[in-house]
């Protein structure tokens, strides 16, 4: 194919974009033009062995019948009074407890953030106007917003383009640095002493952004997602609509530069954007 | 974003789907799924294993569903979540795949020489065509899951850009670039293969 656009132009005429004069000029064009219908032949050779390579079964699920389905329904087991005390007793405890870390917590040192902000967090969680804000993208996880699981595998199967790693967890935290730095032209480098292990990076060639996921040695519970964007664009919606008030995630965001990071975290303050900064 | 006119009973979510109403979705776009795993993996194998594990894990997860959005698109993320498990399981304990061509040529040594070549009507050496699946099957790893589902989605069901859009459940722009980018790439892959000459035959 000669350029690009021919290579547009002979694919919208195969999706059947092409209308009217369009239409016929182009087919006019594909009956005298060999290179164009050595194209052709190798599209449909390329599609049959397609058709031959992935043999669609008629009925795929045919044997999961609603029978199936409905004899998967757990009943309610019966909780024995002995259990339930037990269980009282433990939420007291845990109730207690909750309290008195609560006290320490708040007891503790501001952090850089805190300092430079006056004493106040330097980080907005998430508010309804955010949602209001972004009516696209709140929609796109909505189904699946509480589920911390769901919305790990609906991240981690954005596009990754050639030329980045394609698992996230082959990328160490020096690599996502150099991947920000040529990505974005700014330096960055990761603060020292910081304990998280750093995955990533998963980005986009249709947007200019990309993600980072981190996870804690402290348990898969624990799924903080970091978002890089240049601008409010598609990945960001996704993760502010997954941080709805029912997942119990926040939203942390953080301008470093031209770029706005963003954490989605089950905790009560951000731990990874601090992990961040432009070098001096 | 608008607020949803609560159904009379309360929540729409609240209202799941029975499981003769969910068998019947599922049964209704089954073909879509396998296709959709079979993308992602880069593999029908275990396509239709994939869909049965997605479709348990959707049916405990039902009450998240609601009847008034797409069934595809929700059922799709599970799909996807398996197939791209099964893809990270399979790349831990991959090995350095076999250059099909060296295996050919291994083959051929042991049983005495080269299989005859298949020759057209006019005398021309074709392609074979099983060469030519391994040729594009090679092309496919190349791409991403997503693309790479979009482009079966695109050339094996033939759904539309909206459609596969919504099952991939990335904007309709994004489908139509993975679709043109993979077929880009699987062009590039089987006109390198041959040094830049056409792979296939011309066909009358």
């Amino acid at each position: 194919m000669r350029n690009r656009v021919d290579q547009r132009r002979f694919e919208a005429w195969l999706d059947g974009l092409l209308e009217g004069d369009e239409k016929a000029e182009f087919e006019l064009r594909l009956e005298e033009d060999e290179e164009l219908q050595e194209e052709l032949s190798l599209h449909r050779s390329v599609e049959e062995a397609l058709l031959r390579s992935f043999p669609v079964p008629r009925s795929p699920l045919a044997h999961l019948s609603a029978q199936e389905l409905a004899s998967l329904e757990e009943p309610l087991p019966r909780v024995p009074w002995r259990l339930t005390l037990q269980r009282a007793a433990a939420a007291v405890v845990l109730i207690a407890g909750g309290a008195l870390v609560s006290t320490l917590w708040h007891e503790r040192p501001a952090t850089v953030h805190e300092q430079a902000a006056g004493g106040r967090p330097a980080f907005d969680p998430i508010s309804a106007a955010d949602y209001a804000a972004e009516p696209a993208g709140c929609d796109l996880l909505e189904p699946l917003r509480p589920d911390l699981e769901s919305l790990y595998a609906s991240i981690i199967e954005l596009p990754v383009p050639q030329g980045t790693c394609s698992d996230q967890e082959e990328a160490g935290s020096d690599g996502l640095a150099r991947l920000l730095a040529s990505r974005y032209g700014t330096e960055f480098r990761l603060t020292p002493g910081a304990d998280r292990s750093l995955f990533g990076p998963h980005s986009s060639e249709e947007w200019p952004s990309g993600m980072v996921l981190s996870g804690y040695p402290d348990g898969p519970e624990a799924l903080p997602v970091v978002l890089i964007a240049e601008d409010d664009s598609y990945h960001s919606c996704c993760v502010h609509a997954a941080a709805s008030p029912e997942s119990g995630l926040q939203v942390y965001t953080w301008r470093v530069g031209d770029v706005l990071l963003t954490e989605l975290s089950p905790h009560d303050e951000p731990r990874f954007l601090e992990s961040f900064r432009v070098a001096p | 974003m608008p607020a949803r006119t609560p159904e009379p009973g309360g929540d729409p979510h609240e209202r799941r789907l029975s499981a003769e109403e969910f068998a019947a979705a599922l049964e209704r776009h089954s073909r879509l799924f396998w296709t959709m795993a079979a993308g992602v993996l880069g593999d029908p194998s275990e396509a239709e294993d994939i869909v049965q594990e997605a479709a348990l894990m959707a049916w405990r997860k039902r009450s998240g569903f609601d009847p008034e959005t797409s069934f595809p698109a929700w059922m799709g993320r599970f799909v996807r979540f398996v197939a791209l498990n099964q893809a990270r399981k399979r790349s831990r304990r991959a090995t350095h795949p076999v250059d099909p061509e060296g295996m050919a040529e291994l083959v051929a040594d042991e049983e005495g020489g080269l299989e005859p070549q298949p020759v057209g009507p006019k005398g021309e050496l074709l392609a074979s065509q099983s060469a030519f699946d391994d040729r594009v099957l090679a092309g496919l790893e190349e791409l991403g899951p997503v693309p790479r589902a979009a482009l079966l989605l695109r050339s094996i069901l033939g759904l539309t850009y909206r459609e596969i859009s919504e099952a991939l459940d990335v904007p309709e722009g994004t489908a139509m670039s993975h679709v043109h980018r993979a077929r880009t790439k699987l062009r590039d892959v089987l006109g390198t293969a041959t040094g830049g000459a056409p792979l296939v035959e011309k066909k009358a």
